[in-house]
């Protein structure tokens, strides 16, 4: 009968004391490694550990919230809740908030009017309305997004205006209607207003 | 009379707020983050299929702790969040130790534990928290957070590992 | 005025007991789970009473103000590609097109050049625009997904864009304006 040779040292074993645990291993290495723990201490020591750790952690209870808050979202749901700011304050001209970004320094304030994304509900408070400040940093998203789609066409060599999507989508789904109710349209379609210089804020 | 928005809440509010409150340690912030997702949950819930809706729930959860955490990792750590975690923990537990001096160092390793699994990065510490705590499987975690099976098991082992490093050290 | 009786609406219709129905031209983009979030360079949402409030604010500006009064939503997520290997993106580009299509987006713009693909997104109702999603994706730049809900008129749409000249974003000169 063959035996299998112990060549696992204890480096090797504290990288699988987990995947052991969970029943990961192939069979020879985990027999390979159930005789090197039958002869050393410190590694069956840190399996009983790796064991008691994933023991505790199962054992950590599902924690509840409050009920009440199903219905302060169904409340504030139906009244068309506006997203408010989390109340953590946001550090100003520490740098850029997203990792990676690479705006010049021009662009530092709209990469902090950004922000962080999703906003959070007040969760003890009615909500209220947004500072001026928020507004506007609101509206610097909201610029930048419509500014962003007006990029992208103009990078793909097409204008998201009348005379292109006119023809794809706004006359015929403006003739799908007319058709139903009859009425024929002759117009051209209306020209684009002149692009402007810079804009207000 | 529930609505289908009703149930859906009440069937998921314990899982989502469980994971915000391991995720955060504060129970302000997980509050608040059980409340944007159901929001969420209330405006969206005919765009998302039923059988995805606990994935897409999980997922929503995390980006919200994430946007959370992204915040607060500027400002200055927050003391005894980890330890209020602890008493919450503590107050649903009951203690199966014979002894008080087992009981205490029961009680004692599960602190350490919780600290420990407060100081663990992403993803490890939200895989740990879905698999071993939530009690998903390795597919569902899978999909909830968009990643193969295959990673999740590979940063589970490696999340538990760092576990164990750091309750190993605080134990010579 | 619609606007004003929407919120009445859905008090009474919370009331009783029914659930809101989403704006169909919205795309939940934690659904598409397209880019991780947390390595976003760019990300808005805009939803409702903020996007009214942007308009209320804006009424110096009335094309911009016109446009947003109209819209329930504004989601953008830009991802940068750098160091990213293109072959980890493009199957989530195709799912979201999937997704999009299996829930009757149609595409009115498809464009694949030097490697860079544009697809441009619309869904009607009731022989309207509710909804615009645009899927960008350039190797070696950035990736984004735009999804816009609501009242839309992509020539109001389309003319906002060319106003609006961000010069930290423009790496193409604008093309002249016809005259």
């Amino acid at each position: 009968m063959n035996r299998m040779e112990d060549d696992l040292t204890c480096d090797d074993v504290l990288d699988f004391v987990e995947p052991y645990v969970d029943g990961d291993l192939e069979p020879a290495e985990a027999a390979r490694l159930r005789v090197h723990l039958e002869s050393c201490r410190a590694c069956a020591a840190e399996l009983a550990l790796a064991r008691r750790i994933q023991a505790e952690l199962r054992a950590l209870p599902q924690l509840d919230c409050p009920p009440e808050i199903v219905e302060r979202v169904r409340r504030e749901g139906a009244q068309g809740a506006q997203i408010l700011p989390f109340r953590s304050p946001v550090r100003r001209g520490t740098g850029l908030p997203f990792r990676g970004a690479r705006l010049g320094a021009a662009a530092a304030l709209l990469a902090l009017a950004l922000g962080g994304g999703a906003l959070f509900l007040r969760s003890q408070q009615q909500p209220k309305q947004p500072s001026a400040a928020e507004v506007a940093r609101a509206t610097q998203q909201a610029r930048y997004a419509l500014a962003y789609l007006g990029r992208v066409s103009r990078q793909a060599s097409l204008d998201v205006r009348d005379d292109v999507l006119a023809r794809r989508v706004v006359l015929p789904a403006a003739q799908s209607v007319s058709h139903s109710i009859g009425i024929s349209l002759g117009e051209a379609p209306e020209k684009p207003v002149p692009a402007r210089g810079d804009r207000a804020q | 009379m529930l609505t289908a928005f009703d149930d859906t809440a009440h069937r998921y509010r314990g899982r989502v707020y469980s994971f915000a409150r391991y995720l955060l340690s504060n129970r302000e912030e997980a509050e608040d983050v059980t409340q944007e997702v159901l929001l969420r949950l209330w405006r969206h819930q005919d765009g998302v299929e039923e059988e995805r809706l606990g994935a897409w729930l999980l997922r929503v959860t995390r980006n919200a702790c994430y946007d959370l955490l992204r915040r607060r990792r500027s400002d200055a750590t927050q003391p005894g969040m980890a330890a209020s975690l602890d008493d919450e923990v503590a107050r649903e537990l009951t203690s199966a130790e014979p002894d008080p001096q087992a009981q205490a160092e029961a009680a004692d390793f599960r602190r350490r534990l919780l600290g420990a699994l407060d100081d663990l990065g992403e993803p490890y510490k939200s895989i740990i928290i879905l698999r071993e705590v939530q009690g998903l499987t390795h597919r569902e975690i899978g999909e909830a957070l968009g990643i193969p099976e295959v990673t999740v098991r590979v940063h589970l082992h490696r999340g538990r590992k760092k576990l164990r490093e750091q309750l190993r050290e605080a134990n010579p | 005025m619609r606007k004003l009786i929407l919120p009445l609406a859905l008090f009474l219709a919370a009331s009783a007991g029914q659930a809101q129905p989403p704006s169909p031209g919205f795309v939940p983009l934690d659904e598409l789970n397209l880019f991780p979030r947390d390595q976003l360079s760019v990300e808005v949402n805009l939803a409702g009473g903020m996007l009214h409030l942007i308009a209320a604010a804006a009424k110096d500006d009335p094309d911009f103000s016109g446009v947003v009064a109209g819209l329930q939503s504004i989601n953008v997520q830009v991802f940068p590609l750098k160091g990213i290997k293109a072959e980890s993106i493009k199957p989530k580009i195709d799912h979201a097109v999937h997704w999009l299509e299996g829930r009757g987006w149609k595409a009115n713009v498809r464009v694949r050049d030097q490697g860079q693909e544009t697809f441009i997104y619309m869904k009607e109702l009731g022989g309207k625009i509710v909804g615009l999603t645009v899927l960008t994706f350039k190797p070696g730049e950035e990736a984004a997904v735009i999804n816009i809900a609501g009242r839309i008129d992509p020539a109001q749409l389309g003319r906002l864009g060319h106003t609006f000249d961000l010069p930290q974003l423009e790496k193409v000169p604008v093309k002249p304006k016809k005259p």
